[in-house]
């Protein structure tokens, strides 16, 4: 390795680290379960935050880097890229995996049933080493070999309980959806090499007219990692499987790295054409934010509804994408400019608030084994700290004013707006239009979701008496939830600070100068909103209530904690309005002697029901089962028909020895 | 001096219009209604009193209501309603829906902290309808963007514009779908009436069932004065089509805005007496009015566009 000249020393520092974590995945076999638990998320954290800082203050270096001859990897040699996309990756990845990693200790402690601690530690190590060489990767043959190593581990992450049936299943979807996913970008890489007879990234071009087959594998393999509109069925099995910090990691990021690969191909690309493409990913993006949002909508298990909302940003980050490849294909560099910057802090943002939203859930958990809104509620008084971090969290993916997520949202709607502004075909423009209405009504959807997983987890009334000796217990798990959601509130207020540095990163200063990005006033709100706070105290002091009972209830005592809104009641109404797309149902049964006016027990119960995984999955699965069968008969288990095969065999092999040679 | 006559109408006009509302209703039904000032009266009383609240409630029920009027106070310098507010901040179409948005997630889980059955189930009502309606308040703007090219809405109603024939129809249509939504958006009738009093069949009272004191105070008055910032800003628009023939000065303006208010409070008053509540599974229906006209607003704006 050429570490001689002082320049690249950041980037020699980041590979012996990744190095280092290699190597902590093996520290767990040999050392005890108890300083485990400790030793190895310690370590890892200090050298994630290391990698985190290198990259964060190096961002703009560009170093690459081929392995010599006995370190190939088959066909290509091990190569290494850094450039400021990547690092933004880095430093993403390792912020996160800082955070992830302290919470997990707390949840290894208390996991009921016990998890394998040791194994945890090795899978969530070579997790974090495969995926930041992911991203360093320059050429197709590392890229893949670390994408197949962050699949499989992230399988066993997710398959950690694996006693659990519920979790069998989950653990077997998402391993073959990673599966088919990597033969998808096995084929659309083979295909890419074939055109361009290289494994080099930079040597390669998609969605060009000659790569139109391999790139649309490739783009397919990614889609389905990503968890896009039709592929997105792994996400809700395997999130609410996986702990907390590794869902984090894995929607936070993993998803995410699919995205990378397209734009890593993409700016290599250097023509593009055809409105196709723009066309394709719109219409991907706003199925996948419109699909995502609805069921997260009616979903009761936090986690399932959290990646479902999954769903819904990848659909947004395809919509920014969608609008970046719009203005690279018009030669309009201020929309290019801006579909880029979307896209990228739309995925900082998700990274941010989705991992800060399921290391709360996982605080939760740790705690009371369960993430279920039927069971819980109240819980803000016993967790303060962790409900306004859930708070902040949830109104920042809801995409409110002041905190970041507005600030990507509304780079994507006045991107859309620009394409509306600048298009004259008319076709795009009326399509654009309704794009631009459905993603009103996906964030009001999105509203109504938070609002019920926020105020059914920690307001109103506790519902069940299983959250009874839950408190805030330890601090590793609350750091970082605070500093996400500082982040959160940062990277709002800061906004024109970060497209700046955005538009440094990718040098777009030029078409910066020409169109600046109007100002949004979200300091200003912050300012007033907490002003008025501040000055309400003495007010309020002065008001202050004096009487506290319990809420109304027509007349009669303190009404059943179960009589408040519950997650399906509360969903109903809208749910029962998209029917057919949800194969939504509620049951309603009466029973007793005289029903009608003495009911003894009313039992309700709401079903709904995957369209896509009725219809489509699982009909397919069924045919390679009835396959499957068929080809069964070959192997009967008689060693006669053995026999038979064999002599057919040699029979043949003889015919074409005698005929051809 | 601008900038204070905006912040003394902000301060006096939303309750006088609550007022007007029910004194016109009062007059269409034969009745002699409340005094013009009664909802001042009532506010004063409510400060008075002492509050009673939920033991179930936490900071949430008690810090959302005075953020949401921060908030509308924050709508009111981004809103071009009146001729001749000044634009503070850089205003922007998508911003104004969103902050609508932060309102209604406020109000919403301020509703369920209470734990009372009552508000929470209406705020699964409200909220839905949010849903829906979303799409009709984001496009009934945008077409006024289009037209203009700019989402920064001082830009767009700013009287220095040249104005042509082309523009009328986009901001009637822009207005009259402004109109539909605020209907829904303020529980008016005959999309929810507020003064059955069956906290079943309410949306927006019922939501709001547990509130007392000071904080029914800051509520009631949020509310009035985000629907007087909706209704001047379809007058605005009204207004501006009819610089086409008259060019007028601010003051002028400025009377025939609040004048045009006037003409909306009696179409208002009007509608709550003349019809009655809509069936609950009928309101959908009524948004797709919205939905349609703020549809027919954008294709305007194509159309017209320059």
């Amino acid at each position: 390795m050429d570490c001689n000249s002082f320049t690249s020393l950041p980037n020699c520092l980041i590979i012996t680290l990744i190095f280092g974590i290699l190597v902590l995945s093996i520290l767990p076999c040999i050392t005890k379960d108890k300083i485990t638990n400790w030793v190895v998320p310690s370590l890892l954290s200090i050298f994630c935050s290391v990698i985190c800082l290198a990259s964060l203050i190096f961002i703009n270096k560009v170093w690459t880097w081929q392995a010599d001859k006995p370190f190939y990897l088959g066909l290509a040699p091990l190569a290494i890229h850094f450039d400021g996309l990547a690092n933004l990756f880095l430093v993403l990845l390792t912020l996160i995996t800082v955070f992830s990693s302290l919470g997990s200790i707390e949840y290894l402690k208390e996991a009921k049933p016990k998890l394998n601690t040791p194994f945890y530690w090795s899978s969530f190590c070579l997790f974090i080493a495969s995926m930041l060489m992911v991203i360093l990767a320059n050429n197709a043959i590392t890229f893949l070999v670390f994408w197949e190593i962050m699949a499989i581990s992230s399988s066993v992450l997710v398959l950690m309980d694996y006693v659990n049936k519920n979790h069998q299943k989950a653990g077997l979807i998402y391993l073959c959806s990673t599966r088919i996913s990597s033969l998808f970008l096995y084929l659309g890489f083979f295909g890419l090499n074939q055109v361009f007879h290289s494994w080099d990234f930079s040597h390669w071009q998609i969605l060009t007219n000659s790569t139109l087959i391999p790139s649309i594998l490739v783009i397919l393999g990614f889609l389905i990692k990503a968890g896009a509109f039709p592929f997105h069925l792994w996400l809700p099995y395997a999130h609410p499987a996986a702990i907390g910090p590794v869902s984090a990691l894995m929607s936070g990021i993993m998803i995410k790295l699919s995205i990378y690969g397209i734009i890593r191909l993409l700016t290599h690309t250097s023509q593009l054409s055809g409105l196709f493409y723009v066309y394709f990913f719109m219409i991907i993006g706003v199925v996948s934010a419109f699909w995502g949002i609805l069921f997260a909508l009616i979903q009761h298990d936090v986690k399932r509804s959290l990646a479902y909302s999954s769903v819904e940003n990848i659909g947004l980050i395809l919509i920014a994408l969608s609008i970046y490849i719009y203005g690279r294909i018009t030669m309009n560099n201020y929309l290019e400019m801006l579909g880029f910057i979307a896209l990228i802090y739309h995925i900082i943002n998700h990274a941010v608030m989705k991992s800060l939203l399921f290391l709360s859930i996982s605080a939760i958990d740790a705690q009371i084994h369960n993430h279920d809104l039927y069971y819980l509620g109240g819980l803000i008084k016993k967790l303060p700290i962790t409900g306004f971090c859930f708070l902040i969290g949830g109104l920042s993916i809801t995409s409110l004013p002041p905190l970041n997520g507005f600030v990507s949202k509304w780079l994507i709607y006045t991107g859309l707006f620009g394409i509306i502004c600048s298009c004259n075909n008319k076709i795009l423009l009326g399509f654009t239009i309704v794009v631009l209405g459905l993603l009103a009504m996906v964030g009001a959807m999105a509203v109504l979701t938070f609002t019920k997983v926020f105020a059914l987890l920690f307001l109103g009334r506790v519902r069940s008496d299983i959250n009874k000796n839950i408190q805030e217990k330890s601090f590793s798990t609350l750091f970082g939830q605070i500093f996400l959601a500082v982040l959160c509130v940062a990277l709002g207020i800061g906004s024109n600070f970060v497209i700046n540095y955005i538009v440094k990163i990718f040098n777009y200063q030029d078409v910066f100068e020409v169109s600046p990005i109007a100002y949004l006033p979200l300091l200003p709100l912050l300012i007033l909103l907490f002003g008025i706070s501040i000055a309400f105290i003495p007010v309020y002091l002065k008001f202050s209530p004096k009487n506290y009972t319990h809420a109304w209830g027509c007349g009669t005592d303190r009404l059943s904690a179960l009589m408040q809104v519950n997650s399906d009641s509360y969903s109903h109404l809208i749910a029962s309005y998209f029917r057919p797309i949800l194969q939504y149902d509620l049951k309603v049964n009466i029973l007793g002697y005289d029903k009608r006016h003495f009911p003894e027990t009313i039992e309700s119960e709401t079903l709904s029901k995957s369209l896509i995984e009725n219809n489509i999955y699982t009909p397919i699965i069924k045919d390679f089962q009835i396959l499957g069968s068929h080809f069964a008969k070959l192997q009967a288990g008689s060693i006669h028909l053995y026999l038979l095969y064999i002599v057919i065999s040699l029979v043949v092999l003889l015919y074409f020895g005698v005929r051809f040679l | 001096m601008m900038i204070i006559a905006q912040i003394i109408l902000t301060i006096f006009l939303p309750l006088l219009m609550i007022g007007i509302i029910r004194k016109l209703k009062a007059l269409f039904q034969n009745r002699t209604g409340p005094n013009l000032f009664q909802p001042y009266f009532n506010l004063f009383k409510l400060l008075k009193k002492n509050q009673v609240i939920s033991q179930d409630s936490s900071f949430v029920f008690i810090i959302s209501p005075i953020i949401s009027l921060g908030l509308v106070i924050f709508l009111s310098f981004l809103l071009p309603w009146l001729p001749f507010n000044k634009a503070v901040f850089e205003s922007n179409i998508f911003l104004v829906v969103y902050l609508l948005a932060l309102l209604r997630f406020l109000t919403i889980i301020s509703a369920i902290d209470t734990g009372s059955p009552f508000s929470s189930f209406s705020t699964s009502k409200e909220v839905t309808f949010a849903v829906l309606l979303e799409p009709a308040v984001i496009l009934s703007f945008l077409a006024l963007a289009i037209f203009y090219k700019n989402t920064n809405l001082f830009y767009i109603f700013s009287s220095n514009q040249t104005v042509t024939l082309n523009q009328i129809p986009v901001f009637i249509l822009f207005a009259m779908s402004l109109f539909l939504t605020s209907i829904v958006e303020f529980s008016r009738a005959p999309v929810d009436d507020p003064n059955t009093h069956l906290e079943l069949t309410m949306i927006h009272e019922a939501m709001i069932l547990e509130n007392s004191g000071l904080n029914l105070a800051i509520v009631e008055y949020t509310y009035s004065l985000k629907l007087l910032l909706f209704l001047f800003l379809m007058s605005s628009a009204l207004a501006h089509c009819l610089l086409i023939w008259w060019h007028l000065s601010v003051f002028a303006m400025t009377c025939l805005t609040v004048f045009i208010v006037f003409l909306l409070l009696i179409l208002l008053s009007f509608i709550e007496v003349f019809t009655v509540k809509l069936s609950f599974n009928k309101i959908p229906n009524f948004i797709a009015y919205a939905l349609t006209f703020s549809f027919l607003a954008v294709f305007s704006a194509i159309v017209n566009r320059s």
